[in-house]
């Protein structure tokens, strides 16, 4: 921090391509191009799934349901969070469902939720929402569960009624701990995405890195894996920005990183 | 000066507002008959008055006012506002908190927080503006208007605070060590400022300290409160010097003198028993 050599996101260039330049030498000298395809390879190869549209249509295709389970598992997180974190009974009823299901992880469920719910659109957006759900819930319940006694209170001696206090103060000072949640589950959509594109989908990133294996198109897996790690780049990034501009005085808390 | 025992000063004041009739406290998931935090407390507060409560740390001067606030509800006896027993909080009863940081909203600017008890109660936008203007003047706050808490000291953080109780209009404002976090200079200023607050307001004030010199800066009585478990008011103190007080005046000097005698007495006998 003393000394200004260059702006930080300099250094954030500096690592990335010393980073890329290791890979393109150890893949040029030291292991199996086949295995382990050089950068520019990789490059070239995202380049035909460009230029056949392959590649958007994937990303659309991908986005689409990370999004919609992302914004439905949410929205229903969010309420039951609220309810857990304000009564006790609605915690007791719900909490062991809460312990129990957020440690069986989405992937567990794929082929059950394609005997479900199809091979369509559904079961993904399904697999992705559940995977979003635990974790919304569970931070907003804990978020609640936070909220300065004194600001209630200071609520309450304000002559504030109690469905008053729930919306005017309840819900803004947890908006930090919903918010971070999101942006967790954000992340483990894209796990969650890329196993059930592999089981069963047509099409989707998660469905490149999969049949890319049948015609040993290594480059095509790396493509594809890249995109996807830009894509949770760029969502983490514009959510953040979203928390900063839009939600700041909500949020300051929370967005410093 | 004149000193009197609780039971006297209850019957001698006028035009109660705040009636404490052998209260007794102890906390939910306390043991069953482990010691009360306050017992067989009786004390009364005029219309008006400054009443100031004094004592040391866990003598449960924080648990008498949030009874008076309804945050919490008395195990035993009576606490009674204009004549009606305490049932929750209300518009009625302010609260000025200790703890600097909480009790604020932080996602509302100086001007929406101290608006909140006029909006609440249904006035209009450009109404609920207009009070907290008033009153955002009246603690020195003007300029600040649009500065989220994030940007305030904390000297102005409680002036916030105090602007806010007062928006709502009560007739009565609790304070539980307001100023206790404060750098010595805020505290004096502010001291200075709240006594003025009183006379324009007429609000009735109970305020909870541990500082003896500001107990007699402030209050028109000052109760002395025991050492808990089972804590009581020993002693009440009529502190009958104009305001504004002048600390260097031999009269304050000897008030905060003997109270602060009767404080260590109280905690001598207190080591005696132990």
């Amino acid at each position: 921090m003393a000394t200004r050599l260059m702006p930080s996101y300099g250094w954030s260039i500096l690592s990335v391509t010393v980073v890329l330049l290791i890979w393109q030498a150890s893949s040029t000298w030291l292991v199996d191009p086949m295995f382990l395809p050089t950068p520019l390879a990789v490059l070239s190869g995202a380049g035909q799934m460009i230029a056949d549209g392959t590649m958007q249509q994937s990303i659309l295709i991908s986005m689409m349901r990370i999004l919609s389970g992302w914004i439905i598992g949410s929205a229903v997180a969010i309420p039951i969070g609220l309810a857990v974190g304000i009564s006790p009974i609605v915690r007791s009823l719900v909490d062991p469902f809460i312990h129990f299901f957020r440690f069986v992880p989405a992937i567990a469920l794929v082929t059950l939720f394609i005997v479900w719910f199809g091979v369509g659109e559904m079961s993904k957006i399904i697999l992705i929402a559940y995977a979003t759900a635990f974790i919304v819930m569970v931070n907003t319940a804990s978020g609640v569960a936070s909220v300065s006694q004194d600001k209630l209170n200071a609520a309450r001696c304000l002559g504030a009624s109690r469905w008053q206090v729930f919306f005017r103060v309840m819900i803004p000072a947890t908006l930090p701990s919903i918010y971070v949640g999101m942006r967790l589950s954000l992340a483990s959509s894209f796990l969650v995405i890329a196993a059930a594109e592999m089981l069963a989908a047509d099409a989707g990133l998660g469905y490149i890195i999969w049949t890319a294996r049948l015609y040993f198109q290594v480059d095509w897996m790396f493509a594809a894996i890249i995109v996807l790690g830009l894509l949770g780049f760029v969502t983490d990034r514009l959510w953040r920005l979203l928390g900063r501009t839009v939600f700041d005085r909500y949020l300051r808390s929370v967005t410093s990183y | 000066m004149h000193t009197g025992n609780p039971g006297e000063a209850a019957t001698a004041a006028s035009n109660p507002t705040v009636i404490f009739d052998k209260v007794g406290m102890a906390y939910p998931g306390q043991k069953a008959g482990s010691d009360l935090i306050l017992a067989d407390l009786s004390v009364s507060v005029s219309e008006g008055e400054f009443f100031v409560l004094v004592g040391p740390s866990g003598s449960g001067k924080s648990t008498l006012l949030k009874l008076v606030a309804g945050t919490e509800q008395q195990t035993e006896g009576a606490v009674l506002f204009n004549n009606a027993p305490i049932q929750g909080p209300g518009r009625q009863r302010g609260m000025v908190f200790q703890s600097i940081e909480e009790p604020l909203f932080q996602w509302l600017t100086v001007t929406q927080n101290v608006a909140f008890g006029p909006s609440i109660a249904g006035k209009s936008r450009a109404e609920s503006r207009q009070v907290a203007q008033h009153y955002i003047d009246l603690v020195g706050l003007r300029g600040h208007e649009q500065k989220l808490p994030h940007e305030l000291s904390g000297g102005m953080k409680q002036r916030v605070q105090i602007a806010r109780t007062l928006a709502a209009q009560p007739e009565l404002i609790l304070f539980d060590e307001p100023f206790a976090a404060l750098d010595a200079l805020t505290r004096r200023v502010l001291q200075k400022e709240l006594t003025r607050i009183w006379k324009e307001t007429g609000c009735t004030m109970i305020y909870v300290t541990h500082d003896i010199r500001e107990a007699v800066l402030l209050g028109q009585r000052v109760a002395v409160m025991s050492r808990g478990p089972r804590a009581n008011i020993t002693r009440i103190y009529d502190i009958e010097l104009d305001y504004p007080r002048d600390d260097l005046d031999a009269r304050f000097a000897d008030a905060v003198k003997n109270i602060e005698a009767d404080i260590e007495r109280e905690a001598a006998s207190q080591w005696q028993q132990d």
